[in-house]
């Protein structure tokens, strides 16, 4: 038995993991944490310092000055002249970290989007994201929702770790100092309402919703200008319905195509985008087709494409703009494709094509956009 | 140190630079103690922040009297039995059987599909607490005895029976189920 356990060490780490499990993210956290909490200890500890300091000045100045009056008194003397040394206590500046990079900021999205899910409680909310987060005034809130938190994920200086509130703070985030800022609405039942996900990727700054009327990502910010809806021409956001949320979050669980029989090509088209958005690239592979005159690189393949060819949110968000108000046209028994209008500034349509499987159900043709 | 003709005086690094140094050189192993107190990812990251937290907040009591391995794993090791207490580890635990997937074998021929040293892997961590902790300082991450004596605040006999003890478990579960 001796011998056994001696040599197991390395098949023991193997089953507990075979990869590293300590990633480079959590220890950039755990230093952002700890840098926090010694800025706030400092600071605690520099008021007691100050108040004794300034105590102690106070005193002496009391004493000197009745000391000075008494031995002046009857004489008309000059007004003393009291010397304070005055200490500067200067806090040493919280040194920052090297920013997070946007692959980083993308996975923390990525995992905020698929472990937080409406209807969690807060309570399991907060076990799984920690107890940094800051409550925000909610008396403004058309959502239904009675209570708001948030938190700010992935900053590089850690005051500003609970820098949170109502608005997006576009400058931080788009200088990448807070990664991530994910805010969640309760309702009175202390449950998730919705949740909105801020993060920049390239030079715009995204929001993704998710609440009862389904998911949508909207671009909110482009290089130096805030969008609204005045600036339609740069408005692009995309949208799930919440019927074709239920069945993405299906989907993406088991990849059965059997979730996506009662949907029509549109819709089908949608979650093959909303997989892009999300870097699910094995839900992406699902969707396309599987007749075999029509695949054009296999799973493993495209396994094989690097990330930094898959394109941008901007990019993806861009390609398929419109696409849901498109009009799906069948060109034969087994070909089709989705008419829309993705930019109003060319007159030229888009197209996005299709194939119906053998089981009946659209799926999306290899290099869809004619 | 002198480099050409200038001597350049090394500073004292700073606690945060000393926390990164620490998690350099033991995060990963930390992290994956954890996991054999906790057997859940999750816990063990939080489990970990915290380790490494509150040995930046006590880096000043530090004393050298012990390595910086025993230091850390001792508060380590703290921190997991805490978290063991808790009863947020009873409700995981039950969560975690809850959602464990079965892969449809019966016990015989799962047995027969796995590792040897993967079955005994397992059968550590089933081992009570006690027993398994000092199997894994002893051959994983390869404590004297003296040193897990310190590290447990227990007394060089207790570690060498419980070591004892926690072999013949071992042994009695491996002839369970048939030996090998």
């Amino acid at each position: 038995m001796d011998n056994l356990l001696k040599e197991m060490k390395n098949d023991f780490e193997n089953y507990l993991a075979a990869d590293r499990v300590f990633s480079e993210q959590e220890k950039r956290k755990i230093l952002n944490q700890a840098k926090y909490s010694s800025s706030k200890n400092s600071r605690r500890l520099y008021f007691p310092k100050i108040i004794s300091s300034i105590t102690l000045v106070s005193l002496c100045a009391l004493i000197v000055f009745l000391i000075l009056n008494l031995s002046d008194a009857g004489e008309n003397s000059k007004p003393a002249t009291l010397h304070k040394e005055t200490k500067v206590v200067s806090e040493e500046p919280i040194k920052t970290l090297p920013k997070y990079s946007d692959k980083e900021i993308l996975e923390k999205v990525s995992f905020l989007q698929s472990n937080i899910g409406l209807g969690f409680s807060e309570d399991k909310v907060i076990n799984l994201l920690g107890k940094d987060y800051m409550e925000i005034d909610n008396s403004d809130s058309e959502s239904g929702s009675v209570k708001q938190i948030g938190y700010n994920f992935l900053v590089s200086d850690s005051a500003d770790q609970l820098k949170i509130s109502n608005e997006t703070d576009v400058k931080s985030i788009l200088n990448r100092d807070i990664g991530v800022q994910f805010v969640i609405g309760f309702s009175n039942k202390s449950e998730v309402m919705w949740t909105t996900i801020r993060f920049a990727d390239g030079d715009s700054v995204y929001m993704i919703s998710k609440g009862l009327n389904g998911r949508m990502i909207e671009r909110i910010h482009s290089d130096t200008k805030v969008l609204g809806e005045q600036d339609n021409l740069d408005v692009i956001r995309f949208t799930l319905t919440p019927e074709e949320e239920v069945i993405y979050e299906k989907f993406q669980k088991d990849l059965d195509e059997k979730h996506l029989k009662d949907l029509n090509p549109i819709s089908i088209a949608k979650l093959y985008i909303q997989s892009q958005l999300d870097s699910r690239n094995d839900v992406t592979y699902a969707l396309y087709t599987d007749r075999e005159e029509f695949v054009q690189w296999t799973k493993e393949e495209d396994e094989k494409i690097p990330e930094s060819h898959r394109g941008t949110i901007a990019q993806t968000l861009t390609a398929y703009n419109n696409i849901d108000t498109g009009k799906f046209i069948t060109v034969g028994e087994i070909e089709g494709y989705i008419q829309y209008e993705a930019s109003k500034n060319t007159e030229a349509k888009s197209g996005f094509r299709m194939i119906k499987d053998e089981d009946g159900i659209w799926n999306i043709a290899f290099m869809p956009i004619q | 140190m002198v480099k050409g003709n200038t001597a350049v005086k090394e500073y004292p690094k700073s606690e945060i630079e000393q926390l990164n140094d620490l998690m350099d050189e033991y995060g990963e192993e930390i992290k994956r103690l954890v996991y054999t107190y906790t057997k859940n990812w999750q816990q063990a990251e939080d489990i970990t922040q915290e380790i490494f937290i509150s040995a930046y907040n006590n880096l000043k009591d530090f004393r050298e009297q012990s390595t910086m391995k025993t230091w850390i794993y001792r508060i380590a090791i703290n921190k997991c039995k805490d978290y063991v207490r808790s009863w947020n580890y009873t409700k995981t635990q039950l969560t975690n059987t809850f959602y464990q997937r079965s892969n449809g074998l019966s016990p015989e021929e799962e047995y027969l599909q796995t590792e040897q040293k993967e079955q005994i892997s397992r059968m550590i961590l089933q081992l009570p607490i006690k027993y398994r902790e000092v199997i894994i300082l002893y051959y994983f991450k390869e404590f004297s005895l003296e040193e897990i004596s310190t590290t447990l605040g227990i007394n060089l006999n207790t570690v060498k029976s419980r070591l004892r003890r926690a072999k013949k478990s071992l042994e009695s579960k491996i002839e369970m189920k048939g030996g090998f």
